[in-house]
């Protein structure tokens, strides 16, 4: 019996159980004669979200094409289902086989956010891994970990074996090839791994050797067994030679999101300041408007799905947008396709392209301006002025919309009253725009005001800044609440304590590994979700492994500091990042790359220019 | 509106697939359909939706070797056989058309269901007093209801049944009802069974029977 059907017979006791089942229309099934590596793709969080995810979808596709590798999906069990395994001795298993993934070669994580640290160790501890990668012998599982979080890797450096830096589709075919081979020719784990630190986008952190100064700060960072000084991040430098599967496991069960969902371009021109993604995933490479419908379509045959999602960090900087818009209306009219386009800006352009795809009622519009006065938006580069925002909604009242969401960070640099008070201002004057254009005021008016705190990120020009504490976030909120008074306004606010732990793990260094540990052996899982984020059993920690949280979040750093994540190479320099960051103090806007190339210099990544 | 042709499929729902819920598996059929290139007739209006109907769902976690569904297309099947072959090739694993044809009969004309409901928590020797609870006069078994457990006696629903040594437990094989007025849960025969609420046991749907205990189709 597989760790599968012993699962079988509690099945029906758990909660949406056909999230444990794999069996979807679309899921790789192979001959285990004719594999000679197996392989888990580690989702640390729920089926629902994982399934949803792009990533998921291509490096499935991507790992199972290698010849004589079989790769299976294996996600974290709800604690409903995880007391259930570990009361009847079931081992997490992979969704395909229904096999235990401790016997398997190895297993890779996605990481990406900083809370999902401890539902990896904990499903390491589900599957009988041992969690330490010092720990971990001949006959274990190579543990590997890519996504967003890596441009940080320190943090769950005691726990990873093999960091994947950068885009996946060469990088992760390379390193999985390298160890299929060096299995075959009877090489051992640790031949293999001294090995591995030959691919470009390797970071083997066993390989480095850091040590600290008095104060605390890093004193050097050395690397050692042949691995490189600076990890260079990989991309896929032609998007439309890029790897795209012909098709991916189609969930059985609701998930987030179930449509098709295709990636019109990587990086972003834009440079908002605080934005990681913005600065990690450059430079800007485009697909070709024919790739997208191509590939659109063959999702669209191959799932039977009804709707398509353009993504990307800003679609309207698609260049393509219009050409590739009109290709697929086409398809997708006749077939009662819908197409959704996220991360629009609010210009007419896009306005008017928005109305062409959809034909859902008039009903929301969302605006991201972030801060609340023009000149802490330039502080960020938040390039959206309020008379932009202003004459999108004065058109969009004009024709019926009447429900308006605008997000803001709270604890940027350089904050002041004046800025937070213009968050309330802006939606005031939202009101006033709205009684003054609205041709049916019947309906009222609804504006809903989100803000997020702030936290800094590495790669990013704000990755030195001293994050604002809990207690100055509570204040301003408590502020800002009572500005708002007008009464079509709804005020949201998301509570500062995640923030704050996600400022620590953020630009934390490999000594914060412990208190991942002690938190997980307190029971600490799904960070991310509120039922089981506990933040003063997260502090206890820290107390209890000797860590001053405040000294990795509101700590501001010197200039010339060593930083954890220096010798993970993004592609943009640090003398780029601190430029950005005076200039930021002098409240200097950059202008985006397709006006004037800012010299970050990702561009040397693509071996030339950026697709800007 | 374009015209409605109907028609009907016998499918089952075996395997791992059996852990998906009765609102999963309409959502899976549907799109099952939309790939395997189904001309499915939509109703008009501003939230346009195909018709489909199953025969009775089917509780989480059972399986169904003989389940019915129906649908309505916008064109006239010719080629039954073709279809089911079409729809096959893009379902999930576990889903599986047998046949398909133009229903006769309304689907409220199911009355009765045949189980085979395999008892994991029992052993031959349980059989004989298995036996006697329900061969009693009655039954009563806890049913779920909402949060909270109710008396529900198990007789009346009880058309037959026999039992039989298994490998892995007791194979109970019942008839119970399974139509619009009247609906057992082949758990609670488990159930009732062995006097005790919550008996670890699988259950297999065997085939929809009509009032006169004929198969129906
Ligand atoms: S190299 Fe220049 S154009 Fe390219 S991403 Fe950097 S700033 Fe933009």
């Amino acid at each position: 019996m597989n760790e599968f059907q012993k699962a079988e017979r509690f099945l029906c006791e758990v909660q949406k159980p056909a999230r444990y089942t794999g069996g979807e229309y679309g899921e790789v099934k192979k001959d285990l004669s004719g594999v000679s590596v197996r392989y888990a793709y580690g989702f640390p969080d729920t089926y629902e979200i994982g399934m949803s995810n792009l990533g998921l979808r291509i490096l499935y596709g991507l790992t199972n094409s290698i010849d004589g590798v079989w790769c299976e999906r294996v996600f974290a069990p709800w604690p409903d289902m995880e007391e259930k395994m570990r009361e009847n001795g079931v081992k997490l298993y992979g969704l395909e086989s229904g096999d235990a993934i401790s016997d398997f070669d190895m297993v890779s994580f996605s990481l990406a956010y900083e809370l999902c640290y401890t539902n990896m160790l904990n499903m390491l501890d589900l599957a009988g891994i041992p969690l330490l990668s010092a720990e971990r012998g001949e006959g274990d599982p190579i543990i590997l970990a890519g996504g967003h979080c890596t441009f940080n890797p320190e943090p769950a450096a005691d726990f990873v074996d093999i960091f994947l830096i950068g885009e996946g589709e060469e990088l992760n075919r390379e390193v999985v090839e390298l160890y299929r081979d060096m299995k075959a020719a009877g090489k051992s784990r640790a031949e293999f791994l001294a090995e591995s630190v030959k691919i470009p986008g390797v970071y083997v952190p066993a390989f480095y050797d850091v040590s600290y100064g008095e104060d605390g700060t890093i004193a050097a960072v050395e690397a050692k067994c042949g691995a490189p000084a600076r990890v260079e991040k990989r991309i896929i430098r032609d998007m439309d030679k890029a790897y795209w599967p012909d098709s991916y496991p189609i969930p059985n069960t609701e998930v987030v999101h179930d449509r098709v969902m295709t990636e019109v371009f990587r990086g972003c021109t834009r440079g908002c300041r605080f934005c990681q993604a913005g600065h990690v995933t450059r430079p800007i490479r485009e697909k070709s408007p024919d790739t997208v419908v191509e590939q659109t379509i063959r999702h669209l045959e191959f799932s039977g799905g009804e709707e398509v999602s353009l993504t990307s960090l800003s679609t309207s900087d698609y260049r393509g947008l219009q050409e590739a818009c009109d290709k697929l209306i086409a398809y997708c009219e006749p077939r009662s396709i819908s197409i959704s386009l996220p991360s629009l800006r609010a210009d007419s352009v896009s306005m008017a392209l928005l109305e062409r795809v959809s034909k859902v009622r008039k009903s929301g519009l969302t605006f991201a301006p972030e801060a609340g006065s023009q000149r802490l938006r330039d502080v960020i580069n938040k390039n959206l002025s309020e008379e932009e925002i202003e004459s999108a909604c004065t058109n969009a009242f004009a024709s019926g919309w009447n429900s308006v969401k605008l997000y803001f960070m709270l604890g940027l640099p350089t904050e002041t009253e004046e800025d937070i008070e213009g968050i309330a201002d802006l939606a005031n004057r939202l009101v006033f725009l709205w009684r003054q254009n609205a041709q049916n005021k019947n309906r009222g008016l609804k504006i809903t005001v989100s803000t997020s705190s702030f936290v800094p990120k590495p790669g990013t020009p704000f990755q030195w800044f001293g994050q604002n504490t809990k207690e100055q976030l509570e204040a301003k909120i408590a502020f800002l609440k009572e500005k708002m008074t007008a009464k079509a306004v709804t005020y949201n606010w998301h509570e500062p304590e995640v923030s704050c732990l996600e400022g620590i793990f953020a630009r934390g260094d490999r000594r914060l590994g412990a208190a991942i540990l002690e938190a997980w052996k307190r029971g600490a899982k799904f960070d991310g979700w509120d039922d089981y984020f506990d933040y003063s059993r997260w502090m206890d920690c820290f107390a209890a492994c000797g860590i001053d949280p405040a000294w990795y979040n509101a700590r501001q750093r010197g200039m010339d500091e060593i930083l954890p994540w220096d010798h993970i190479d993004t592609g943009v320099t640090r003398r780029f990042l601190a430029r950005g960051w005076e200039a930021a103090l002098r409240g200097e806007t950059l202008p985006e790359c397709s006006a004037r190339c800012g010299g970050c210099g990702a561009d040397r990544l693509k071996g030339g220019k950026c697709d800007a | 509106m374009p015209e409605k042709f109907k028609l009907r499929l016998e499918f089952e729902k075996t395997g791992r697939i059996r852990f998906i819920s009765h609102l999963d598996l309409l959502r899976v059929m549907q799109r099952l359909f939309k790939r395997a290139g189904v001309p499915l007739w939509h109703s008009e209006g501003f939230n346009p939706h195909p018709y489909i109907a199953f025969g009775q769902p089917l509780s989480l976690g059972h399986e169904g070797c003989f389940e019915i569904v129906d649908t309505a297309l916008t064109e006239e099947c010719t080629d039954f056989d073709g279809l089911c072959d079409r729809i096959n090739a893009v379902a999930p694993e576990g889903l599986v058309m047998h046949r398909a044809w133009v229903p006769e009969r309304p689907l409220k004309e199911i009355i009765y269901a045949d189980y085979e409901t395999l008892v994991y928590d029992a052993t031959t020797e349980d059989i004989p007093i298995m036996q006697e609870r329900l061969s009693a006069g009655s039954c009563v078994v806890e049913k779920k209801s909402g949060k909270k457990f109710v008396e529900l006696d198990i007789i009346p629903l009880i058309r037959s049944f026999s039992m039989e040594a298994a490998e892995e437990g007791v194979l109970i094989r019942s008839r119970v009802a399974c139509g619009p007025a009247k609906v057992l849960n082949p758990q609670y025969v488990a159930d009732g069974a062995l006097g005790r609420r919550g008996v670890s046991a699988r259950h297999r749907r065997m085939h929809l029977l009509d009032a006169e205990e004929n198969i129906f189709c």
